[in-house]
Formats: structure tokens, C-alpha cells, sequence
């Protein structure tokens, strides 16, 4: 267990793509950091830099007070479970769990006993004797997490541990993953793609595009106040409605079919930034578009029902305005149907302005 | 009527299978069934497959013969040498190349490549002065080092595209869990690289053991002939005895067609894996 920290990390390849660009990040002992972005944005590379099997191109990498740029992989003290597993194939699960703690040098009766403890808290004892080409990728990817488990590492890193997994299995196995970093009081690194289990299980999120940090902070925070339309669109399900929309100089934000005045504390900012006048990026999450006025809402928006999906708790329906494409979560029990003509409102409360040419969150 | 084609299908596979069969065995088994013949009938003026009366006499004197024994042990011991030699090497090359990054790696595949490229013939003269120079001639150690020189690089490359079909993660997993480049290779590689080992084994040992052309050239002592050559001096001048020879063919074979059915299983995976990256 140790605190980590990452300081201008960069990591250019050969053909001079530059993965990761000036990444400053630290991630305090016993944390569950969730690193989260499209393919290619370079979590993974972050990630094996820090396991060392990336070299870095220039920054530094301290795991503790240690810099560990050229320490090799197994003088780090890091274990890491792979998206495909990755285990041996010619051992069974006990030799898989086993192998580090041989490599160790520890003795065969202590590595009995860690390997017995590790296979019963993941729940594969029965397993042992099998050859991983015996398991389903649901035990086989327990045996990884065993894997990792049983060194007891100052630090887990997790490189989409769940994505070969089905949906269900995924689900579970997220949980249980949690409920292991609550058991191990670890720090944890893991990437993914899916912003859903960044959302359920980071303590911290950072989300990453094009090698660089786009935001870090908790899931609750990047939620309610991103700090650009990328992390606005990349982050929640379904993702952020963005309209453009025009702020005039009486500070109303203007749309095509309707207007709405700021509140006073968003005017403040609005004036003092320069933006009035302006087009900018209006953001609002779906569940702040409703089919009904309220006393807090403003509209309405009408437009066309394209698409209705059904997730049984709630329905997603996407309409299609003048002023751009918009999605709402309404209730399973509401009357609608493809092609209806509907109205919307904006809980204005709600809102988010992001400047139309560099995507920065204003308010 | 589908089952019928097929019938058809099958019974024409089989035929052709049993043509090719026959006509690869057949020098083989003519040296079988000679050797277990009785001088007289080996030449006959009717000659027939089968022996009339079976014997094991040509093996008795084979094995009577005072240097035949050493030819077997010192075929075995080159063979044995350049096989395990060419797997020690060869795995240690090929991890590298594979797995480590390091400048001029693309032109050692390319030279590797290369020396392919030069009929044996051509490199006798060379590789004799060569052995000259480093007092060489005669020694078995002069025969291991050219069959090495080509096994290795076929072997370097059966192993590296072998290498390359399995997942990077593996080795990766393999650093992390504590192993050095060396550790990684012998405890996690070379073991699930089972079929391709098995393949460059058998490739080099049979290398090594049926090879003529250099064990002719670099040996002059009879002690430090190979079976290969030891065939040879079976053959008199004037005289041949069949029988004999035939039963030295027999013995010279069948360590490489035992050692080739104990492990042939592993030896055709390795050649169709290794050949297909996945």
C-alpha cells in the first residue's frame, strides 16, 4: 500500500505518436482510481508505465517516496490483471496463484497456506487442481485476481479486467472486485472503457482523451459539473444533451424555438467572462428535460420521437428538434410512441454553458 | 447417393494414400526384409520380397564388428549436441527478437534469413579451412558447430513465429510475477512452447545424425566417424555384402524413427502452428 505519484508523465512512441502528453496525477494510499476514456486515449499506457513495462519517454513515476522510472517490473512491487487473463497455461490454478510467491523464494508451506487463503476468499478452491483451459472466463479471470491478491502488493492496477465478460457476468464481478478493494483496503488502479463502472466503483475518476487528463475528481462531481463537452458527452447514460444556443446581451440563453433567462449567479459569470453576445454549447442531462411545466422548467422544446428504448425502469427516448437532437429518460407508464409530436422543458436549474470553440465548462 | 460419393470419395483417398505409402516405404522395406535374409538369397536369380528363411545372422556380425558401436555413439553424441545446443540457442535468440527491443534487430532477422540462401555445397570449402585454422579437423566438436550453423537458423525461425502467436500479456505477467528475461523464458516460453520445441529438437537431431557431406570432409580418424560414414566403409571394393548393409541402414534408423514416433504428435502441431501466425 503506498501512495503514487505521476508527474509529467509523457510517453512518445517511435513513429513519434505522442500516447500520453504532461500527465501530473497523484493517487493516495489506498484509493480506487478509475481511469477511464474511448480506445486509444492512453490509460493503458499510463497504466504499464507505471507497471514499468512501458518505458518512459520523460516525467517521473514515484510509487511512495521512491522514484521507480528504472526499477524493473518485478522490483516494483505492483501486480497487474490483464484484460485477457493472461494466466499460464501449462500450471493449474494453484501453480498460477503460486508462481510469484516461487519466485519469491518463500517456503512451500507458507505458499500452501496463502495460496488456500487467496482461493478462499475468491471462492475457486474447488478449482485448484484445473488447467486454466478448464475454466469459464468468469473463474479464470478470478484466478487472475487471485493472482494479483495473493502478493499483497502496494499496488493492484486493473487493465479492463472485465471487458471479456458478459454483461452479467460483468455486473457481478464488478461488485465483487469493490467488495475485494473494501476487504484488502488496497490502492487500486483500473482502466476501462465503460464509463458505467468507472461511475459504480472509482473513488476517484480521472478521464482521459488523446493522452491527455481531461478532468479528475469523484464520480458525483464529474457528473454534475464537467468541465468540458468531451467529459459532458463521454460520461453518464445516455450522455449529456448539448445544444448550441446564443446568450444575448440581456443574458438570456437563446434558442431556436424558445429563450430562458440565467439565474442571477450565472449572469455574474456570464458578464464577467465576456460571453455575452456569444454562442456557446448549452448542456443539460437527460434527466432535467421533461414531457411536462413545472415551476422550475422552461420551454417548450417540440419536436419528433426518433427512437424509444425500453430499459424497463425507465424508457430513453430520443427527439429530433430544430435546435439539435435531444434525449429524455420518461416514465415506462408515459403514452408515446415513434413519430408523436412532443414538447419538452428544461429544468433550467440544471444547466451547464460550455464555450462552442474550446469546449471549456463556463458555468 | 451422398452416401455413396462418399464411399467413392473415401475409397479413392485411400488407394491414392496407399500408392504414395508403398512407394515411400518401399526402399525401406526392401532393406528390412534383406537384412533378415540369409547371404545366399539376398541376390537371387528370381528375387523375392520376404525371406525364404529369416535370421538375425547380418546383425550379429554387425554388432561383432569392433567400430560399429563407436559409430552409433558418436553419431548420437553430435546429434544429441547440436539438438540441444540448437534449442538452448536458438529459444534464447528467438525470445529476443521477439520480446526485447534493441537497434539492429530487423537486420538480424533480415541476415538470419539470408544464410539460407547458400546451397551447403558451397560452404565446405570454407567451413573446412575454418575448422583448420581453429585445430578443429577431427574432432566431433568440428561437426557440431556446422550442424549448428544450419539448424540454428531455421530454428531461430520455427521459434520466433511461434513466439509471436502467443500473447505478450503472458510474458508481461511473467516480469511482474518476479521472473528475470531468463526465468521468464524457461519457466513460462519454452513451456508452452512445447510443439515448436519439439519440432526444432527433432529437425536438428536428424540433422545431425543422417548428415553425410561434412562428416565425410571434417573426419579423417575412424574413431570419430559418424554412422553416416560408417555406412560407407560397409561397402567394399569389390564386395558387397547386402545383408550387412542393409541391417546398419536398419539401426541407423531406428533411434530417429523412435524418437519421431514418441514425439510426433507434438512435432505436427508445432509444424502447423508455428507456420500460421493466429
Amino acid at each position: 500500500m503506498a501512495k503514487l505519484l505521476l508527474e509529467n508523465l509523457t510517453k512518445v512512441y517511435d513513429n513519434k505518436v505522442a500516447a500520453v502528453k504532461d500527465v501530473n496525477l497523484s493517487i493516495e494510499d489506498k484509493e480506487f482510481l478509475v481511469m477511464v476514456g474511448p480506445s486509444g486515449c492512453g490509460k493503458s499506457t499510463i497504466l504499464r508505465m507505471i507497471a514499468g513495462l512501458e518505458e518512459v519517454t520523460s516525467g517521473n513515476i514515484f510509487i511512495g517516496e521512491t522514484r521507480v522510472n528504472d526499477i524493473p517490473p518485478k522490483d516494483r512491487d505492483i501486480a497487474m490483471v490483464f484484460q485477457n487473463y493472461a494466466l499460464y497455461p501449462h500450471m493449474s490454478v494453484y501453480n498460477n496463484l503460486a508462481f510469484s510467491l516461487k519466485m519469491k523464494g518463500i517456503d512451500k508451506e507458507e505458499i500452501k497456506r496463502r495460496v488456500f487463503d487467496t482461493a478462499k476468499i475468491l471462492e475457486i478452491e474447488e478449482l485448484l487442481k484445473r488447467k486454466p483451459k478448464q475454466l469459464s472466463g468468469g473463474q479464470k479471470q478470478r484466478v487472475a485476481l487471485g493472482r494479483a491478491i495473493i502478493r499483497d502488493p502496494k499496488v493492484f492496477l486493473l487493465d479492463e479486467p472485465l471487458s471479456n465478460l458478459d454483461a452479467k457476468l460483468r455486473v457481478q464481478l464488478r461488485a465483487e472486485i469493490y467488495r475485494l478493494y473494501k476487504r484488502l483496503n488496497t490502492t487500486i488502479i483500473y482502466v476501462t472503457h465503460d464509463q458505467t463502472e468507472a461511475m459504480t466503483m472509482g473513488s476517484k475518476i480521472v478521464v482521459l482523451k488523446d493522452g491527455v487528463i481531461q478532468q479528475v475528481g469523484t464520480p458525483q462531481n464529474i457528473y454534475k459539473k464537467p468541465l468540458n463537452t468531451f467529459v459532458a458527452g463521454f460520461i453518464g447514460t445516455p450522455p449529456m444533451n448539448l445544444l448550441e444556443a446564443e446568450i444575448n446581451d440581456e443574458l438570456s440563453v437563446r434558442f431556436q424555438q424558445f429563450y430562458f433567462t440565467l439565474e442571477e449567479k450565472h449572469k455574474e459569470v456570464i458578464r464577467s467572462s465576456g460571453y455575452a453576445g456569444k454562442k456557446v454549447i448549452f448542456g443539460i442531462r437527460a434527466e432535467e428535460i421533461t414531457t411536462s411545466q413545472s415551476e422550475c422548467s422552461m420551454g417548450p422544446v417540440t419536436g419528433e420521437v426518433e427512437v424509444i428504448e425500453n430499459l424497463g425502469s425507465e424508457l430513453n427516448v430520443y427527439i429530433n428538434t430544430i435546435d439539435g437532437d435531444l434525449v429524455t429518460k420518461v416514465h415506462p407508464g408515459t403514452e408515446i410512441r415513434i413519430e408523436d409530436q412532443i414538447k419538452l422543458y428544461f429544468n433550467t436549474g440544471q444547466i451547464h454553458l460550455f464555450d462552442k470553440d474550446n469546449g471549456k465548462r463556463i458555468i | 447417393m451422398k452416401n455413396k460419393s462418399g464411399f467413392w470419395n473415401k475409397a479413392i483417398r485411400l488407394l491414392l494414400l496407399m500408392i504414395i505409402t508403398y512407394i515411400l516405404l518401399f526402399p525401406m522395406t526392401v532393406a528390412l526384409f534383406t537384412s533378415l535374409k540369409p547371404p545366399g538369397e539376398v541376390i537371387t536369380a528370381t528375387p523375392s520380397l520376404l525371406p525364404h528363411n529369416f535370421t538375425l545372422q547380418n546383425y550379429r556380425v554387425l554388432f561383432s564388428l569392433r567400430e560399429f558401436p563407436r559409430y552409433l555413439w558418436n553419431s548420437l553424441l553430435v546429434s544429441c549436441y547440436t539438438a540441444l545446443i540448437s534449442i538452448l540457442v536458438s529459444s534464447l535468440a528467438a525470445y529476443a527478437l521477439v520480446w526485447m527491443n534493441f537497434t539492429g534487430k530487423r537486420t538480424i532477422v533480415k541476415a538470419i534469413f539470408f544464410t539460407y540462401m547458400f546451397p551447403q555445397i558451397l560452404l565446405v570449402l570454407p567451413l573446412f579451412l575454418m575448422c583448420y585454422e581453429l585445430n578443429l579437423i577431427d574432432t566431433k566438436m568440428a561437426l557440431v558447430l556446422t550442424y549448428l550453423s544450419f539448424s540454428l537458423p531455421f530454428c531461430v525461425w520455427m521459434l520466433k513465429s511461434f513466439f509471436e502467436s502467443i500473447p505478450e500479456e503472458l510474458v508481461e505477467a511473467a516480469m511482474l510475477d518476479g521472473c528475470t528475461y531468463l526465468q521468464c523464458l524457461f519457466k513460462v516460453v519454452l513451456p508452452v512452447s512445447i510443439p515448436a520445441v519439439t519440432a526444432v529438437l527433432v529437425f536438428s537431431f536428424v540433422l545431425g545424425w543422417s548428415e553425410y557431406l561434412f562428416a565425410n570432409t571434417l573426419i579423417i580418424s575412424d574413431t570419430n566417424r559418424t554412422i553416416a560414414i560408417g555406412l560407407q566403409t560397409l561397402i567394399g571394393y569389390y564386395r558387397v555384402d547386402y545383408g550387412l548393409l542393409t541391417a546398419a541402414s536398419v539401426v541407423m534408423t531406428l533411434p530417429v524413427l523412435l524418437f519421431f514416433v514418441s514425439v510426433q504428435k507434438y512435432f505436427i502441431e508445432g509444424l502447423v502452428i508455428g507456420s500460421v501466425k493466429e
